[in-house]
């Protein structure tokens, strides 16, 4: 394992001076002004794609056809420039916190993957990886992007936790930038299921 | 027998495939395949140096990494990673870049029925795209198989998890080849009735397995056109002038 080390793409020193006089004269390597953005694209959901029967009733027609739409199923799909990272958000009903009984929770999962950089080990979460997730944590829990409180469904005993999956599929710089807007893409198509208590205990539905 | 699909597909019809090649730049190759609603995103890294304490080092080792769509890494993730190997190392060819180890990451994107067979096609078309030299390419199908004896091809989730059994079975691709008949055969018969691998759920009989066989073959022919038309049109202009 630790030949992989070998195979850890490194700059070499012409470049790194290239890149260091280019940027004090303002211009970056790929031509963009210091302050500009590359292309962002933004996938919601899921493509559905579906085969529908539609008959004709005078004609005796029976056509077969692909009705595609749009599923909401809290994924998203985001792509600055080169960057790739997807973002998957589900739900489960959990027992709450004991000092936060009326509230749900947020969590975050990142997994810095080999898909995206060769050099990372499996199985270990590297420290950036780990920073990343604490940043993304953060920004939604301290700026209240989502209400905790509207996750309770029986104060003390059952809430949602949300969780949220970003899977980093290329890394192409900026994923601090790219990982948040997943997150927050995927948090908004996100659907919770529906559930009502019944009886004594609560029931879902 | 006429079977009801809740689709309204046919017991022998596949669902619509979509293949796309070359989507992620740091990925030596990587491919993304889709089966009607699952979808499987897979990246090849490699040969790089070295392999792990107890692999071979005569030959180029393979290592897979299944990432499920949410959660964590568990056993039937495991269990993926191991089979998808063993299918991988018998269609390349080891013995070209031996103390080597060939990266395979392989990333649900989602999950409606023949996830594996879906995976084991994407990480082909991966390798395709990566330029590893390979002896053929596969093909995977799934089938499933009712109580009554009837068997449907690429099932949905619900439909997987109606049927009594069902079997994921890989082939290599239909040969295109411009040699006379007589080389492509192995011990007489043609290589196409080979299968690489085969992983079956639940409980059938042997009659009901081997009519899953012949109709997976039969499909596996339509996966193998398929196959071949998606990556050819990533082929530069006009190969004969090449070389």
């Amino acid at each position: 394992m630790d030949l992989r080390l070998a195979n850890m793409w490194r700059l070499t020193m012409n470049e790194k001076k290239f890149i260091k006089t280019a940027l004090t004269s303002g211009i970056r390597i790929d031509g963009r002004n210091p302050y500009e953005y590359r292309k962002l694209s933004i996938k919601f959901g899921r493509q559905v794609s579906a085969f529908s029967y539609i008959e004709e009733r005078d004609t005796h027609i029976h056509v077969h056809k692909w009705v595609s739409w749009f599923r909401e199923d809290g994924s998203s799909e985001v792509q600055l420039g080169q960057t790739h990272v997807m973002g998957f958000v589900t739900g489960q009903l959990v027992q709450p916190y004991r000092d936060q009984a009326n509230e749900g929770t947020l969590s975050i999962y990142t997994e810095f993957s080999l898909m995206a950089n060769p050099s990372f080990e499996p199985g270990r979460l590297g420290e950036f990886a780990v920073e990343l997730g604490r940043i993304v944590d953060r920004g939604l829990r301290e700026s209240r992007a989502v209400d905790t409180e509207s996750l309770c469904v029986l104060a003390g005993k059952l809430v949602w936790a949300i969780l949220i999956d970003l899977h980093i599929l290329d890394n192409g710089g900026n994923l601090v930038d790219a990982a948040n807007i997943a997150a927050l893409a995927a948090l908004l198509t996100y659907r919770r299921p529906e559930c009502s208590l019944g009886g004594e205990d609560g029931l879902e539905v | 027998m006429e079977v009801d699909r809740a689709d309204g597909r046919n017991p022998n019809q596949l669902r619509p495939l979509a293949c796309s090649c070359s989507i992620l730049h740091r990925a030596h190759g990587s491919a993304s395949w889709s089966q009607g609603d699952t979808k499987v995103l897979a990246a090849v890294y490699g040969p790089k140096a070295g392999t792990k304490k107890n692999e071979n080092p005569e030959k180029a080792s393979i290592e897979v990494i299944w990432k499920p769509r949410t959660g964590q890494i568990g056993k039937p993730e495991k269990e993926y990673e191991i089979i998808l190997k063993r299918t991988l190392q018998s269609i390349c060819i080891l013995t070209i870049n031996p103390n080597t180890t060939t990266s395979f990451i392989i990333q649900v994107v989602h999950d409606d029925g023949a996830l594996l067979p879906c995976a084991i096609n994407a990480a082909c078309a991966a390798l395709v795209d990566a330029g590893i030299p390979m002896k053929h390419l596969a093909v995977a199908i799934c089938c499933c198989s009712a109580e009554s004896g009837y068997c449907i091809l690429d099932p949905t989730k619900l439909e997987e998890q109606k049927m009594k059994a069902f079997a994921y079975l890989v082939f290599p691709n239909s040969i295109l080849s411009v040699l006379p008949e007589g080389s492509s055969l192995v011990q007489g018969e043609p290589m196409e009735h080979g299968i690489i691998t085969s992983v079956t759920h639940g409980a059938m009989s042997v009659d009901d397995y081997f009519h899953c066989l012949e109709r997976g073959r039969a499909a596996s022919a339509k996966l193998s056109d398929f196959l071949r038309r998606s990556l050819q049109s990533k082929l530069p202009g006009d190969l004969s002038k090449a070389g």
